[in-house]
């Protein structure tokens, strides 16, 4: 063997070992989201806010475990062709089974989640969302991380009924697919409480397909009358859309959702025409400068990075659903999902790095308290088309007082899965 | 070599194929495999279909039926085997066809083409609205594996049991295409005027082709429930159509082996490509330009010098 072959053999040996060396090193994380397509929306930024907390830590060699051992993290976009079940399983099959992940964000649908609830205990994978969705005392390793979708749908329309007692009418527009559903039900649970001083004048869901023609889809909401029209379903583009067809009808109510692109919103309606009307409970929107430093840094590295045309409330939603397992890591010496869920769930609260200590919850709904239950803040848009906080929810607090009368509604929906 | 023997060899290759690939292949592999396996099932029905002269865009909500039905069936009350439940859903699927073959084959080209499709959405909005039978846009999840299966969780017997099926429903669509009524369906298919001025009943086999068809659509379906424990209308898209009837144009409906090679094309794509799934929609389109004018410049090509030897 001449000196040239042995060179280019050890080089190659070595090069093995370095890489099998940094691959042990590596926290892989998988991000299961529309990547193509009218989906892609939501998908997209979702992935980058992902990346984005990946390359906070990597910036400084990575996320330190217990032990103090920094890990460089690898984050993959995987495509579940908007939200399919059957795409959703795939993709999981692929992060997991070839690519090795260990934790994976998705969706908080509650068909992709069961979906996936079998291949993610069997394989040990942390899997978590921005909500729950679907949880199950069978499925440990399925988590909701932060108090987001559906959730805070039922938190956001409770509190604009508990702050404005002028609100008598409500309509909800939902899609008719299984996260709209799942919408449906928990407006219908945050109403319950207060169905003695308001009542529910339109919830026809609308067939995803018939978008197209907005006005048509406006025109009976109107009629209804409502003094609050919540929603979910719309694309960011849709509900800029929904906005301007309700405001060329003459609505001049509010208006609340999980979230809003204002970008998207004010290029169609002025800003101080719908400025303190709408309402929006991500589970946190970064582009509001007081609510957390960190996410208003977060929120200033988005920008720099795609432009503020592009900046979904979304990115930060993802961010803070991700900064939980960013909790359990630190707080774990082996950060694998097992150990990292052991970690989370060794007592009944987390310092969640974002929001506080918060509580695991959920059982009465999941069967399973693995929904992490964070205060919850909701916006209100600015004339400027940007929002502030306008208040913060204490889930855990509304839930204990008024689970009662939510829990029915949440039943006739089809989201109680707890024996 | 007759074509028949072709053909079963052809499937008789996949099945072994599918399995030796199962034995040798990473776990990811195998689930790929499975997919495959069902998909292949998939397009030789569609291709079926295919040789009476129409292109239906019915056949994922017709797989639907079977996927449904293994999850209705399969659970309580009614509690059947998996398997069976899948056969019934083949059954169903046959029957469903058997009553939209009345009015849609009453069509030709472009508007069996539509009209396929109107009942297509038709049977995926049924599928939404009938919440309590079908669990509406949530679907039915938590579907269980054949009991049949030695270890029902394990993927490799899944597969094996993929191919088996592949295989016995490949045997049985060689030799519908061999048989006397396969020819005479062909026959239609180039020439329905020519072939009811002869004395064949042209409605009947174009019918017996769709029913057929839609059969092994019902198959796949209830191994795609069963599979993936969750069916739901959202898995019935667009997207998987469209990639079986771009695995027919790509690899050709004449020869049994066109629309597996096109699968497999498509399927090399999708892997190769998976890293910028947004993409692979576009380049199945462009190979499918690219099929459709290629086809049609060879068939050019062919007639000439067919002409000039004559």
């Amino acid at each position: 063997m001449n000196m040239l072959t042995r060179l280019l053999i050890a080089g190659a040996l070595a090069g093995a070992l370095g890489t099998s060396a940094a691959a042990e090193d590596t926290i892989k994380v998988g991000v299961v989201q529309p990547q193509a397509g009218e989906c892609a929306q939501w998908g997209v930024p979702i992935t980058r806010g992902v990346q984005i907390w990946a390359e906070e830590f990597n910036a400084n060699g990575g996320i330190a475990d217990a032990t103090g051992k920094k890990h460089k993290i690898e984050v993959t976009g995987y495509d579940n062709n908007c939200y399919t079940a059957g795409d959703e399983l795939n993709a999981f099959r692929r992060a997991i089974l070839d690519d090795k992940v260990s934790f994976i964000l998705q969706t908080f649908t509650p068909a992709s989640r069961q979906a996936v609830a079998e291949i993610t205990t069997e394989n040990k994978v942390l899997t978590t969302s921005y909500g729950a969705g679907y949880l199950g005392p069978k499925y440990p390793f399925l988590i909701g991380s932060v108090t987001g979708s559906p959730a805070s749908y039922m938190f956001l329309v409770s509190h604009l009924l508990e702050s404005r007692p002028e609100i008598k009418r409500v309509a909800i527009v939902t899609a008719d697919h299984s996260f709209g559903q799942a919408a449906l039900a928990y407006y219908k649970a945050g109403l319950a409480p207060y169905l003695d001083r308001a009542e529910i004048v339109y919830s026809q869901p609308y067939d995803p397909a018939s978008t197209s023609d907005m006005l048509g889809l406006a025109t009976p909401v109107m009629a209804s009358n409502p003094d609050l029209i919540v929603e979910l379903g719309f694309t960011p583009g849709q509900q800029a859309l929904f906005v301007e067809a309700m405001e060329q009808l003459g609505y001049k109510g509010l208006y609340g959702s999980e979230g809003w692109t204002m970008g998207l919103v004010t290029e169609r309606v002025p800003a101080a025409e719908v400025a303190g009307r709408i309402f929006s409970a991500y589970v946190v929107d970064a582009s509001e400068p007081n609510f957390s430093p960190r996410v208003s840094a977060f929120y200033k590295t988005y920008v720099e990075k795609f432009g503020e045309k592009e900046w979904s409330a979304l990115a930060s939603v993802a961010y803070a659903a991700m900064t939980t397992i960013e909790a359990g890591i630190q707080k774990s010496s082996d950060p694998t999902g097992a150990g990292v869920r052991d970690a989370l769930f060794a007592s009944d609260t987390v310092d969640q790095p974002l929001f506080g200590p918060s509580r695991w919850g959920g059982s009465e709904i999941f069967g399973a308290n693995n929904w992490l239950m964070t205060p919850l803040p909701v916006y209100v848009t600015d004339d400027k088309g940007g929002v502030k906080v306008t208040a913060v929810v204490d889930v855990a607090a509304w839930w204990n007082a008024h689970k009662d009368a939510a829990l029915p509604a949440l039943s006739e929906g089809g989201q109680v899965s707890a024996k | 070599m007759s074509a028949f023997r072709r053909d079963l060899m052809t499937v008789c290759a996949l099945g072994a194929a599918l399995v030796v690939g199962g034995f040798v292949g990473s776990n990811y592999m195998l689930g790929v495999l499975v997919l495959f396996g069902m998909t292949s099932i998939l397009v030789l029905s569609y291709r079926t279909i295919t040789t009476m002269g129409g292109w239906s865009f019915a056949h994922i909500a017709i797989m639907g039926i079977g996927g449904y039905s293994v999850a209705i069936l399969s659970k309580p009350p009614f509690g059947l085997p998996v398997l069976v439940a899948t056969v019934a859903g083949g059954l169903f699927a046959a029957l469903f066809a058997a009553l939209l073959s009345y009015p849609v084959l009453r069509t030709r080209q472009y508007y069996f083409f539509l009209s396929t499709f109107a009942a297509g959405e038709a049977l995926r909005q049924c599928f939404i609205q009938f919440r309590e039978i079908t669990g509406g846009t949530s679907g039915i999840a938590f579907i269980e594996r054949p009991e049949i299966l030695p270890n029902p969780s394990s993927t490799l017997e899944f597969l094996c049991l993929v191919a088996a099926v592949l295989v016995l429903l490949g045997i049985f669509y060689a030799s519908l295409d061999a048989s006397d009524a396969g020819l005479k369906i062909k026959a239609v298919g180039e020439d329905e005027a020519l072939s009811s001025s002869i004395g064949i009943d042209a409605w009947a086999l174009r019918a017996l082709a769709f029913i057929l068809g839609s059969f092994g659509a019902g198959i796949a379906g209830g191994l795609f429930a069963t599979y993936n424990g969750i069916v739901s209308p959202s898995d019935i898209n667009a997207m998987l159509m469209f990639k079986v009837v771009a695995a027919c144009v790509i690899g050709g409906t004449t020869r049994f082996s066109g629309p597996i090679l096109g699968l497999l094309f498509l399927t090399l794509i999708e892997e190769i490509f998976r890293v910028v799934p947004e993409f692979v929609p576009m380049i199945w389109g462009v190979f499918v330009i690219i099929a459709i004018l290629f086809g049609q410049w060879a068939r050019g090509r062919l007639m000439v010098w067919r002409a000039k030897n004559a």
